[in-house]
C-alpha cells in the first residue's frame, strides 16, 4: 500500500521537473544567435533571398522571442516540429534513431554490469591484495581516459589485428518482420503495444520474428562500444560495489545471522542484497548516464542513433533539432531517474515514507 | 582429554585465550578465562568496556573473526542429546548446527541485529527453516507464537512488519524471538538492554526471566549494570583486562565482595536511600592489553597493591564455598 | 623519497607558520594542534604512493602548461605543409629508430604534434582550473545561504539547482555551449581588455579571439552544469551542522550570519569539497575535450587537444593514429594527475583513514 503511495508521491514531482527542463530548454532558445537561417539555406552563395524569407516566416525568426519558443513547443509536443536541414519530421527522426542508442545503451550497461559486479565481489573478498588494488587503479584510469579516445584506441586494436575497421549501418528485422509489429497494437491490445515498443529496438524486434541473424549481427556491430563503454564506468562501479559489500559484510545483522546458524550461502544472500542496495541506484543513473554519453559514441562508431543526430545538427547550427533533441534527452534522463527511484523502493522498504 | 561434564554443566569454558593481531601489535583481549554455566541458571558476566567479556562469548561459538583468533582453551558443551564436544574444536558445518539451535545470541543494538532488508517474521522463520525443516504453514505460526510469547501486541500483523517500523524495544523482542525459536539450551544476551530506555529495559529482563523459566534455559547475560546482575542473576563472573577477578552467587558477591576492583565497583555505584558526600570512582584508565605487563592487571589501580602484585599473577583461589577471587590478598604464597 | 617529501611538505607548514606569527604573535600556540594535523596529513600524503604519483603528474602538468607556450618552437598558426608538403601528417621520429625529424610526428597542417601539445596543455589547465575555481564556490556561495537561510530563500534556490541537476549533464553543457559563441564574442569586442587578458592567459594571439569565445562559451557551459553539485552538498552539509550547538552559541553572542558562515560553517564542509574539487579538476579538463572533440570549442587553428583528436579521426587508423595516441595519453595523464591526487586527499583527510596510515607507518618502522 505505502509503495502506491511512494510512486504517487514521487510522480508528483515528475511534473515540475519536467517544467523545469523546459524552463531551461527555454533559456536555451532565448540564446540562439540570430540569423542561423544562413547556415540552413546552404551559405552565402546559394542566397534566395525568397527561400530565406520563407524559412524565416516559418521558425518565426521576426517575432518576439516568447512567440519562438512557445511555437517550437507546441510544434514539438504535436509532433510537427520540422528539421530545417533534414527537412524531415524531427518525430519521424526520433522514431528511427532513439531505438538504435537505447540498443547501444543496453549494450554498455550489460558490460558495465559484467565487468563492475563481479570485480567488485571479488575485490571485496581479497581485500587489500593485489586484486583489491587493481580494481582501484582500474576506477582511477577508467574515470581518467576520454571517452573517445578510448573509442579510437579499441578501432585501433581492432584494426592491427582483423583489418576491419568501421562497420557501417544497423542491423534491422525484415520488412516483414517490422510490418508484423507494426500490427500488433491492432491485433492484441496491451501486449500488442508493448510488443510494438519492444519490437523498435532492432534487436528485440528481431528476436520476436526469430531473426536470429539480426541478433548475432547487432553483437557483432555493438560489442566494440559496449566494451568500451563498459570499461570506462566498470571500474567505478566494481570499487562501489567492494565498498558497499565490506560495509554489508562488517555489519551486526551479519554477524548475528552467522550466530543463528544460518548456512553460509544464506549469510551470503543478506551481505548481498544490503550491498547491491545502493548500487542499484547508481546502476540505474548509469544507465540514463549512458543515453548521454553515446553522444560521442555514436559519433566515433559512426552509429545512426539519437545522440548522432545531435553532433549532426550541432555541425550544421540547426538549432530547432538542437532544443528538441536535448529536451528529448532531458526528458528520458528525467524519466529513467524516475525509474530508478521506484525501483529503491521496491528494493528498500525502508525509504517508502 | 577430560571430555566428561558434571551432569547439572551445561558449559565448561577453561583457558579461553583469544588475541587479536593488529597492525599496533598483539592485543591480548581474554586471557586463560574459565567460567561454567550450569542448567537452568542466570550468569552475569560483569565489567567495564573493553574488559573482554563481549569476547568471551562470541569465542564460545568461534564467531571471532580476523584479526582476531582464539589462541587456546576448551568450551565443553552438553548438547540436548547428551553428547559432550568441545565447540572449540568440532568442524564448522557441526558447529553451524549448534548455532542458532542450542546456543542463541542476542545483541547489544536490536536495530542492527535484524536486517534492514527483510520482516521480522522472515528472520524467526529463516531461524526455524535452518535447523528444522518443517513446512512453511507450521513455520508461520510458529513465528506468531513466538512473537506473542516475547509480548509483542497484534503478533499478527507485526509478524510482516519490517524492523524499522518498530519501536527500539519491540524490536529486542523480535530479535530475542529469534535467538529462542529452536528452544535453546544456552542464550547468550550481550548487553540486550544497554540501548533500551530504562522502562522498556525492566520489561525486557522480566521477559528473559520469564523464558528461562519456561524454557529451562542458561542465561549468561553480559552487562556493565550492576542493579541488572541483582535483579536477574543466580551467580556473577567479573572480569578486568580479560581476566576473571572474582566470581561467586549473586549474593555472597554483593554482600561481601572480595577484590578491591569489585569492592570499588560497588562503590561507585551510589544508594538512593543513603546520603552521599562524593561519588566514588575507580581512578586511572583500562591497562593497554598490548603486551600486559606481568603481574596482576588491577595492580596499577589498586590502593591495596604490594609488590607482590606487580611481579606475579594470582591464582584463582576459592575463599569460600561456591566464591572465587584472584587476588594476592587471599592467596598464600 | 616519502622522507623527502614530507620535509618540503613540513617545510612549508612552518613558513605559513611563520607568516601568520608576523601578524598574529600568538597563533601558532593557539593553533597547535591544528598545525600537529596538518603536519600529519603531509606526513600521511608522503606515505601514500598514489598521491605522490598524482602530484607529481600535477605538478608536470602544471609546469607544461605555464611554460609550454613560451617554449614551443613552432607557433600554432603556421600551417608548415603549405611550404613543404612532405611535412603532412608525418609518422613518429623515435630514436634510435629515425632521427632528425619530427618526435610525435605532425598533424595534416604539417604542424609538429610535440609543439602543438604544449599550447594544448596550457588551454586545458587554464580551462579546467577556470571551471572548477568558478562553478565550485558560485555553488558553495549558493549552497551556504540557502542552507542557513532556509525558508523562502532555500526554497527557490533548491528549486533552479534541482531544474539543472535534472538535466543531464553533458546535453545541458552541449546545449549551452551552441548558442553562446556569438553573444560572447559581442561581448569581447566590446571589453578588449578583458579579451586581451583571457587570450594571453590561453596562450593565444589576438587573431583568434573568436575562437576564445567559443573556448568560453565551452567554459561557461560547464560552469553552469558544474555549480548545482556543489550547492547541494554544501547545503546539506549546512543544514546538519546548523542544528548544532555552537552555532546556537555564536548566534547568542551576536556574530554576524556572514561571519558564522564563513567561520564556523565553512571550515567543516571544507575536507569534502577540496577532494570534490580535486577530482572534479580531472573531470573538467575531460569534459572541455570532450565538447571540443564534438566541435563546440575553438576551431583552427588553435590545438586544443580533444578538437585535434577529432580532426584526425578523418584520417585513422592508418596516417593519424600517432595524434590520437599522444594527445589522447596527454589528455588521460592530466585527468590522471588529478584523479590520482584527490583519491588519496580523500584518505589523508578523513582522520580515521589517516589515523591507520600513521598507525600501520609506525609498525613498519619498528619492524626495521
Amino acid at each position: 500500500m505505502s509503495l502506491l503511495k511512494f510512486v504517487a508521491r514521487r510522480a508528483l514531482t515528475f511534473i515540475p521537473t519536467i517544467i523545469g527542463v523546459m524552463l531551461i530548454t527555454y533559456v536555451i532558445a532565448y540564446l540562439i544567435p540570430t540569423d542561423p537561417v544562413r547556415a540552413w539555406v546552404g551559405g552565402e552563395k546559394l542566397l534566395n533571398p525568397e527561400a530565406l524569407e520563407q524559412v524565416r516566416a516559418k521558425y518565426k525568426f521576426d517575432a518576439p522571442w516568447y512567440e519562438q519558443f512557445s511555437f517550437l513547443i507546441t510544434q514539438l509536443f504535436t509532433g510537427q516540429l520540422e528539421d530545417p536541414v533534414r527537412l524531415k519530421l524531427v518525430v519521424q527522426e526520433l522514431g528511427l534513431r532513439f531505438p538504435i542508442t537505447v540498443e547501444l545503451a543496453i549494450f554498455g550497461f550489460v558490460f558495465i554490469v559484467i565487468i563492475g559486479i563481479p570485480l567488485g565481489i571479488i575485490a571485496a573478498l581479497k581485500k587489500d591484495t593485489p586484486v583489491d588494488f587493481f580494481v582501484r587503479f582500474f576506477a582511477l584510469f577508467g574515470s581518467s581516459m576520454p571517452s573517445f579516445v578510448l573509442y579510437y584506441f579499441l578501432i585501433l586494436a581492432l584494426f592491427v589485428y582483423t583489418h576491419t575497421t568501421y562497420l557501417a549501418g544497423v542491423p534491422l528485422p525484415s520488412e516483414a518482420c517490422r510490418a508484423t509489429l507494426a500490427s500488433m497494437p491492432s491485433r492484441i491490445p496491451v501486449l500488442g503495444h508493448l510488443a510494438y515498443y519492444l519490437g523498435a529496438v532492432p534487436m528485440f524486434g528481431g528476436a520476436f520474428c526469430g531473426e536470429w541473424d539480426v541478433i548475432v549481427e547487432t553483437v557483432k556491430r555493438f560489442y566494440l562500444p559496449g566494451l568500451a563503454l563498459g570499461l570506462l564506468s566498470g571500474g567505478f562501479i566494481a570499487r562501489l560495489v567492494r565498498n558497499s559489500l565490506l560495509d554489508a559484510l562488517s555489519s551486526e545483522y551479519i554477524l548475528f545471522a552467522k550466530a543463528r546458524g544460518l548456512p553460509k550461502w544464506w549469510v551470503w544472500r543478506h551481505a548481498l542484497k544490503n550491498a547491491l542496495v545502493p548500487v542499484v541506484t547508481i546502476l540505474g543513473l548509469q544507465f540514463g548516464g549512458l543515453l548521454c554519453g553515446a553522444i560521442i559514441a555514436e559519433t566515433v562508431f559512426n552509429i545512426p542513433g539519437m545522440g548522432r543526430y545531435i553532433y549532426e545538427s550541432i555541425m550544421r547550427l540547426n538549432f530547432p533539432a538542437i532544443i528538441a533533441g536535448t529536451f528529448i534527452f532531458a526528458f528520458v534522463y528525467v524519466t529513467v531517474n524516475f525509474v530508478v527511484d521506484i525501483l529503491y523502493a521496491l528494493i528498500d522498504p525502508r525509504i517508502r515514507y | 582429554m577430560g571430555m566428561s561434564l558434571d551432569e547439572k554443566t551445561v558449559l565448561k569454558v577453561k583457558d579461553l585465550d583469544v588475541r587479536f593481531y593488529t597492525y599496533a601489535g598483539v592485543v591480548h583481549a581474554v586471557s586463560k578465562v574459565s567460567f561454567d554455566v550450569y542448567e537452568k541458571e542466570v550468569v552475569s558476566l560483569v565489567g567495564e568496556t573493553g574488559c573482554g567479556k563481549t569476547v568471551t562469548t562470541r569465542a564460545i561459538t568461534r564467531l571471532i573473526e580476523s584479526p582476531g583468533r582464539i589462541v587456546g582453551g576448551s568450551a565443553l558443551f552438553r548438547r540436548r542429546n547428551g553428547e559432550v564436544i568441545d565447540l572449540l574444536k568440532i568442524p564448522d558445518e557441526e558447529l553451524r548446527k549448534i548455532r542458532g539451535n542450542e546456543i542463541a545470541y542476542v545483541f547489544q543494538d536490536p536495530s542492527s541485529a535484524l536486517d534492514p532488508l527483510y520482516t521480522i517474521g522472515y528472520h524467526i522463520i529463516e531461524t526455524i527453516k535452518a535447523h528444522r525443516p518443517v513446512d512453511k504453514k507450521t513455520m508461520k505460526e510458529e513465528a506468531v507464537k513466538l512473537l506473542k510469547q516475547v509480548l509483542i501486541p497484534h503478533a499478527e500483523l507485526r509478524v510482516k512488519n519490517y524492523p524499522h517500523e518498530l519501536s527500539g524495544g519491540m524490536r529486542q523482542r523480535a530479535v530475542i524471538a529469534t535467538a529462542i525459536a529452536n528452544k535453546p539450551r544456552l542464550l547468550i544476551a550481550d548487553e540486550p538492554t544497554t540501548n533500551l530506555d530504562v522502562t522498556v529495559q525492566a520489561q525486557i529482563l522480566e521477559l528473559l526471566k520469564d523464558l528461562q523459566k519456561q524454557y529451562g534455559m542458561s542465561i549468561i547475560l553480559i552487562t556493565h549494570n550492576l542493579g541488572v546482575v541483582a535483579e536477574t542473576s543466580d551467580r556473577v563472573y567479573v572480569m578486568y583486562a580479560g581476566k576473571v577477578v572474582e566470581h561467586s552467587n549473586v549474593f555472597e558477591l554483593f554482600e561481601r565482595p572480595l577484590h578491591p576492583y569489585t569492592q570499588m565497583l560497588l562503590k561507585a555505584v551510589p544508594n538512593p536511600l543513603k546520603k552521599i558526600e562524593r561519588l566514588e570512582s575507580i581512578p586511572g584508565t583500562v591497562p593497554s592489553l598490548i603486551n600486559p605487563p606481568p603481574g596482576c592487571r588491577f595492580a596499577p589501580r589498586c590502593p591495596l597493591a604490594k609488590d607482590v602484585c606487580k611481579e606475579k599473577e594470582p591464582p584463582i583461589i576459592e575463599v569460600e564455598p561456591g566464591h572465587h577471587v584472584a587476588c594476592w590478598l587471599y592467596a598464600r604464597r | 623519497m616519502s622522507e623527502t617529501i614530507y620535509n618540503l611538505l613540513a617545510k612549508a607548514i612552518d613558513l605559513y607558520v611563520k607568516i601568520r606569527v608576523k601578524f598574529d604573535p600568538e597563533w601558532d600556540i593557539k593553533n597547535s594542534s591544528r598545525i600537529r594535523e596538518w603536519k600529519l596529513m603531509a606526513y600521511a600524503f608522503s606515505r601514500s604512493p598514489i598521491g605522490i604519483v598524482g602530484g607529481f603528474l600535477v605538478l608536470i602538468t602544471a609546469i607544461t602548461a605555464i611554460i609550454g607556450p613560451s617554449i614551443a618552437w613552432q607557433g600554432y598558426w603556421e600551417y608548415k605543409v603549405v611550404e613543404n608538403p612532405d611535412l603532412w601528417l608525418k609518422p613518429p621520429c623515435l630514436p634510435p629508430s629515425c632521427s632528425g625529424g619530427p618526435l610525435l610526428g605532425t598533424d595534416e597542417w604539417g604542424r609538429d604534434v610535440l609543439a602543438m601539445i604544449f599550447y594544448g596543455v596550457r588551454i586545458s589547465f587554464v580551462i579546467s582550473l577556470l571551471i572548477v575555481l568558478i562553478g565550485a564556490p558560485l555553488g558553495i556561495l549558493l549552497g551556504l545561504i540557502a542552507g542557513y537561510k532556509g525558508g523562502v530563500v532555500d526554497e527557490v534556490i533548491m528549486r533552479i539547482t534541482d531544474m539543472f541537476v535534472a538535466f543531464p549533464g553533458l546535453v545541458l553543457a552541449i546545449a549551452f555551449a551552441t548558442v553562446l559563441p556569438q553573444r560572447i564574442r559581442g561581448f569581447l569586442e566590446a571589453n578588449t581588455q578583458i579579451r586581451d587578458f583571457l587570450l594571453w592567459l590561453f596562450g593565444l594571439r589576438p587573431q583568434e579571439y573568436g575562437q576564445l569565445a567559443a573556448l568560453l562559451s565551452v567554459l561557461l557551459a560547464l560552469v553552469i552544469v558544474w555549480w548545482p553539485i556543489y550547492a547541494r552538498t554544501v547545503r546539506g552539509t549546512v543544514l546538519s551542522v546548523r542544528e548544532q550547538v555552537f552555532i546556537e552559541a555564536a548566534r547568542s553572542i551576536g556574530l554576524s550570519t556572514w561571519r558564522i558562515l564563513i567561520r564556523h560553517i565553512l571550515p567543516n564542509v571544507l575536507s569534502p569539497i577540496i577532494v570534490m574539487m580535486t577530482f572534479d579538476l580531472a573531470t573538467a579538463a575531460l569534459l572541455s575535450a570532450s565538447l571540443s572533440f564534438l566541435g563546440l570549442g575553438p576551431q583552427d587553428p588553435v590545438p586544443e587537444l580533444g578538437f585535434m583528436i577529432s580532426k584526425a579521426g578523418q584520417y585513422f587508423p592508418e596516417r593519424s593514429w600517432h595524434i590520437v595516441v599522444f594527445d589522447g595519453t596527454v589528455l588521460l595523464l592530466i585527468a590522471f594527475g588529478w584523479n590520482l591526487l584527490g583519491d588519496s586527499l580523500r584518505d589523508v583527510l578523513d582522520p580515521r583513514t589517516r589515523r591507520a596510515i600513521e598507525v600501520r607507518a609506525k609498525a613498519k618502522k619498528k619492524k626495521r
